[in-house]
């Protein structure tokens, strides 16, 4: 019984560093899309001057939280609203100023605007990339320990 | 017509009017929205239209705002090139007048910002409206033709029959030269379009690389648009253009008239409703 109760604990634990490790997960994703959009809207206001309507309704945007936001604000006209907890209150100010500018001035300003937010959000991808690869394997590793440390006392 | 660019209170408003009878939505920072129909103002209440000012429904900076944003789609450097000159038009060829505070560099127009009016203006196709035109243009041949009118005689109504007309003849290639985006929901296998160029880049890389035999454009202003008329016409094509004015006279007398373009003037007058001709002359200003 006890080797049942310790091998669910580590089951279980294991689990728990994995949803913790998510968050960095998250967190990258975001960024990647961020960073993505924020180079296609570029070319577009250099190139091909779509609408961000159109590219909102072209992107392939599956289950993304940078999307979502975007969408609510542009395309539904709702307030920014961000519950998501893997960004700072800094991160959320920067997406909400960007999502309120965005598509709001001439070609000229837009551009400026748009190569103001690339640097930021390159150091911010790196940096979410990094944090990825550190901690994601450190959550689920101290999981699978804090578990089987369990285990190893319920025999 | 699609008119969901409007805010949902002046939509829900404006969908009790007859839609087609409308020419004009003027909408102003602060005031009443009013509506034009037929040569009549009224004011937009709650129930559709009505002449009482006090039960009009009144527009605010927001509501203008939230209409520049549809209509640009959230995205002003795509259509700077078009604020800039004054208008916004719709994918459904619905043009929109602007009025705010103009951004300029060394007197030149850089955008208008904090918009304080706008002028929608409902385009209307009214199958047919050309007909008596159509009868002064093409006898045994198409005749270089400039329709002439104030604003909202309906001139633009006129062409776009006309390239449905001469669509069906079957003989010509047609190219519209739409400036402004009003014409792109006309539809024809003889027709062409460039759309939201310059008349002077329409004109030129039209004729070269789309050997059009008639060129159809909507409002002629200034020298180069008149100049472009004349380098086609000189190359055999035929031109059917409308320009604003009210009688032959004012035309004629423009400093950048070309002579001996235009075989047919046709003078419209105003009655309520599109293509009503006043007067028609021929290439030496005689009355037909």
């Amino acid at each position: 019984m006890n080797v049942f109760i310790g091998v669910v604990a580590l089951i279980c634990c294991t689990y728990i560093g994995f949803v913790f490790s998510k968050k960095y997960s998250k967190r990258k994703k975001f960024f990647y899309e961020f960073s993505e959009f924020n180079k296609k809207i570029k070319n577009e206001i250099i190139y091909s001057q779509n609408t961000i309507y159109f590219i909102l309704k072209n992107a392939n945007q599956g289950n993304s939280d940078f999307y979502n936001c975007l969408n609510e604000v542009i395309l539904e006209k709702n307030d920014f609203v961000f519950n998501e907890n893997y960004l700072d209150t800094e991160e959320i100010d920067f997406y909400k100023n960007y999502t309120a500018n965005i598509g709001g001035g001439d070609k000229l300003s837009q551009i400026k605007f748009v190569e103001s937010a690339y640097e930021y959000l390159s150091e911010k991808h790196k940096n979410s990339l990094e944090d990825e690869i550190k901690y994601k394997k450190l959550y689920v590793k101290l999981g699978f320990l804090i578990g089987l440390i369990i285990l190893i006392v319920l025999i | 017509m699609d008119l969901t660019f409007l805010p949902e209170k002046l939509y829900n408003c404006i969908s009790k009017c007859n839609i087609n009878s409308i020419t004009e939505i003027r909408i102003r920072n602060g005031y009443k929205v009013r509506l034009k129909v037929g040569n009549k103002l009224y004011y937009l209440s709650n129930d559709g239209l009505t002449l009482l000012e006090n039960q009009g429904v009144k527009c605010d900076y927001n509501d203008i705002q939230y209409i520049i944003n549809n209509v640009t789609e959230h995205s002003i450097y795509a259509f700077n090139d078009k604020i800039k000159n004054g208008y916004l038009s719709t994918k459904d060829g619905i043009r929109l007048g602007l009025a705010g505070e103009c951004v300029t560099d060394n007197e030149k127009v850089l955008t208008i910002k904090n918009f304080n009016s706008i002028n929608v203006r409902i385009p209307h196709e009214i199958i047919g409206c050309s007909d008596k035109i159509f009868d002064y243009i093409y006898q045994s041949k198409i005749y270089n033709t400039i329709i002439i009118s104030p604003p909202l005689f309906g001139k633009t109504t006129i062409l776009k029959d006309l390239i449905r007309k001469l669509n069906l003849l079957n003989t010509e290639t047609i190219l519209v030269v739409d400036e402004r985006g009003e014409f792109n929901h006309i539809k024809g296998e003889n027709v062409d379009y460039i759309c939201y160029s310059s008349k002077k880049f329409a004109f030129e890389n039209g004729i070269r690389v789309l050997s059009p035999n008639i060129i159809i454009a909507d409002e002629l202003v200034d020298e180069s648009d008149w100049e472009c008329v004349k380098k086609a016409s000189l190359s055999g094509i035929k031109i059917i253009a409308s320009c604003h004015g009210s009688s032959l006279n004012d035309i004629i007398n423009r400093a950048c008239y070309k002579n001996k373009v235009f075989e047919r003037f046709v003078v419209l007058k105003s009655c309520g409703q599109a293509g009503v001709i006043d007067k028609v002359y021929d290439q030496n200003y005689r009355e037909l």
